[in-house]
């Protein structure tokens, strides 16, 4: 059971989160808020966007703002698991085998471009990502808490890249797709990186322990049973044998969400309640978290390829056919 | 801690006017079934009442027995006071015993909540409703209506075809009326015979259970009777009865009077009735048949004899003196004037009167022996003995025969006083 200064603290600091970020980047409002989403639910981010987009600056913003530690890897076709994980070097002094950590030993990581990197390489972090601990020579090391990683990928690039598998990209909570900025917010990154000292990050605003905290606050919050029906029947809605699904489903959908596509909705909706200020979960919360929370769960057949159908016209059409409680 | 009994006062408040509303929509919806069904079967049958109408008091009595899962009322009627999911999530932590979040949700839904009376006001729906159950009122009102004791919701009454049954004349009653002789026991000995009359059924005389407003349902032939009353089947009467009454022929049933549509024809087919009997009697057996039908009020006591006034046998000739060409009630009509004149009925073949004699049926019959009703209890009509006289002047016999038809009466007459 929470108190009311744990709830008045993790309300206050997320506040100012929210305005040292936007001293930040530019636009990219939505982003910014399927990230937090992604903190308070505790899950990964996939973040996929053509590059200079702001993708890593936005990242290394809210690990800034947040006060965690924050790491970078830029993921190439020769990178192994264990620059990612960490590996077990000889000690001279000790004569023994000691732990060096990988980069993933951090609170915030950024896996740009995780797309780039062999499979091998990708199942060594998925794996992390899952069990929040890492195995080297034997020995289990868990992850720092709060521990998030937000991976971008390129969309257009895909000479020489190894796509992600679908059951490692079931393990992202969430999928933001990075927009192009218009032309007003344009200027404003411009002059923002070019008139003064240029970008400059902000000062921490919380710290591991306030992501905590928010964490244990957003939990509390209710979700009637109505809701979570609802949940469930836009989830099962995406699958084409089920007797829910809309003729589009049916007919252009191979696979429908996971069932933590459902945990997904439920963990989101909560976070945006409590982004919005308010203590109980709406429809609506559930009904805007679908999008980034199935999209990258639901896999086209070769038909909707073909005809150019995108997983976005499944998910509406899902949710003008399930009506809500 | 007060805030926190504002919160529970509301959600009792809300589960009772909740509760209180989908009483009154379930009660709504079951009046508006048992009208439809009043509807349809009036429409169709006409014989339903307003007793269908407990179909709304059970709907009543189910929608308060089964109340909304308080998951469902609360999303309802949070939605209904403009808070939305507010009020079913402070049910949630109210649940959970989460105090804290609990007062800010409280604080947070409390300045938006409206009264919770307001789950009582009608909506669009309940306007539906409302107007397609005054409709269905109205319609049913304002349609035909319905025998009394459709309204008062009591059982149909015995049929008068049942009534009749129990009324039937005992075994003498019907011989004597069976065994009416073909000639008057006043016109005995008169030469020539005059023209028989008719039994007239004037239709304003028609007993009213004779014309169309009987209901269908009573009017149903019996099973291989087509047509005929039940009381008149000889299956159903006692067997006393029965003895004295002879089945119509199967291959040509005879229409009832009692299941044609209006007075009118009503009357005609008891005149139709009545003559098409007594023809067929004159053919078989010299006398006709008086059926104890519904139409024909026979006397419970007394013999039954010519002189025993009829009802309708006697006013027919009053209300159709004028058609009589001016004759004088009781008068007998003078052979060659043709047949009567019937009021309203429309023009139809009769058969006109024939003297003793002058048909071959006549002729057979009369010069026979009468047979014995069925059973073997009746006694045969002996004609009397002076009668060969009659028949001697009426006919042209050979040389030799007149003689012989006066010791056939005599004879006759000796085995009729045997």
């Amino acid at each position: 059971m929470i108190t009311e200064k744990e709830l008045t603290r993790a309300q206050e600091a997320f506040a100012a989160l929210r305005e040292a970020i936007s001293g930040v980047i530019v636009g990219q409002d939505r982003v910014v808020e399927i990230a937090l989403w992604t903190l308070l639910s505790g899950g990964h981010l996939l973040v996929e966007g053509v590059p200079g987009l702001g993708k890593t600056l936005l990242v290394r913003t809210l690990a800034h703002a947040l006060g965690l530690s924050f790491s970078r890897i830029q993921f190439t076709p020769d990178l192994m698991p264990a620059d990612i994980l960490g590996t077990n070097v000889f000690s001279e002094d000790s004569g023994a085998f000691r732990f060096v950590p990988g980069p993933i030993f951090a609170n915030m990581v950024l896996a740009d471009e995780v797309n780039r990197a062999t499979p091998k390489t990708q199942a060594a972090l998925l794996e992390a990502m899952q069990e929040r601990q890492v195995t080297v020579g034997g020995e289990t090391h868990r992850l720092p808490e709060p521990f998030a990683v937000l991976a971008t990928q390129n969309p257009i690039e895909m000479e020489g890249t190894y796509p992600l598998p679908e059951a490692q990209v079931d393990r992202f909570l969430f999928k933001a797709e990075v927009a192009f900025p218009d032309e007003g917010e344009l200027v404003e990154i411009v002059r923002r990186n070019t008139e003064g000292g240029g970008i400059v990050l902000p000062d921490p605003v919380m710290g591991p322990e306030d992501v905590l905290l928010a964490r244990r606050v957003v939990g509390a919050f209710p979700v009637p049973e109505p809701l979570m029906e609802y949940a469930a029947r836009l989830v099962l809605a995406t699958h084409p044998g089920h007797p829910a699904a809309p003729p589009k489903a049916k007919k252009y959908v191979q696979y429908g969400a996971s069932p933590r596509g459902a945990l997904a909705l439920v963990f989101g909706a909560k976070a945006r309640a409590f982004l919005a200020g308010r203590y109980h979960v709406s429809v609506e919360d559930i009904r805007d978290v679908a999008e980034p929370a199935l999209i990258h769960r639901i896999i086209l057949n070769f038909r909707a390829e073909a005809e150019g159908v995108t997983v976005k016209e499944i998910i509406g059409e899902v949710m003008r056919t399930v009506p809500p409680p | 801690m007060v805030v926190l009994e504002v919160l529970h006062r509301t959600l009792r408040a809300v589960r009772v006017y909740g509760r209180l509303r989908s009483t009154l929509r379930a009660g709504l919806s079951a009046l508006i079934l048992g009208l439809s069904v009043t509807f349809l079967l009036r429409l169709f049958s006409g014989t339903a009442g307003w007793e269908v109408l407990w179909v709304a008091a059970l709907g009543t009595m189910g929608g308060a027995l089964r109340p909304m899962r308080p998951e469902r009322l609360y999303l309802w009627a949070g939605r209904q006071l403009g808070v939305g999911e507010g009020l079913l999530a402070a049910w949630e932590l109210s649940r959970r015993g989460e105090k804290i979040l609990l007062r800010r949700l409280w604080e947070s839904i409390a300045s938006g909540l409206v009264s919770p009376r307001r789950l009582l006001v009608p909506r669009g729906i309940d306007y539906a409703l409302l107007s397609a159950a005054l409709l269905l009122f109205l319609a049913i009102s304002l349609g035909p209506p319905l025998d009394s004791a459709h309204f008062s919701g009591s059982p149909t009454p015995p049929s008068p075809v049942a009534f009749k049954r129990e009324e039937a004349p005992e075994r003498g009653e019907v011989k004597k009326v069976k065994e009416m002789p073909l000639v008057p026991p006043e016109w005995e000995g008169e030469e020539p015979l005059g023209v028989k009359p008719e039994p007239q059924y004037p239709p304003a005389e028609v007993p009213p259970e004779a014309s169309g407003s009987v209901p269908p349902s009573r009017a149903e032939p019996a099973p291989g009777k087509g047509g005929e009353p039940v009381s008149s089947s000889p299956e159903v009467l006692p067997s006393e009865t029965q003895q004295g009454v002879e089945p119509l022929p199967e291959e040509k049933p005879k229409p009832s009077a009692a299941m044609v549509p209006s007075p009118e024809e009503g009357a005609s087919a008891v005149l139709r009735e009545a003559e098409g009997e007594g023809e067929e009697a004159e053919g078989s057996g010299n006398s006709f048949i008086l059926r104890p039908t519904e139409e024909t009020e026979l006397p419970s006591q007394g013999e039954l004899t010519e002189s025993t006034p009829l009802p309708q046998l006697q006013k027919g000739p009053q209300e159709g003196t004028k058609e009589l060409g001016g004759k004088a009630e009781g008068e007998p009509p003078t052979p060659g004037e043709g047949e009567f004149a019937r009021g309203a009925e429309p023009a139809r073949k009769t058969q006109a009167a024939m003297r003793p004699g002058e048909g071959p049926e006549r002729t057979g019959t009369a010069l026979s022996v009468p047979p014995e009703p069925p059973g073997g209890g009746g006694t045969p009509f002996i004609p009397p003995v002076e009668s060969a006289e009659f028949y001697v002047g009426a006919r042209e016999l050979p040389p030799g025969a007149e003689e012989l038809v006066r010791r056939y009466f005599a004879i006759l007459s000796q085995e009729g006083e045997r």
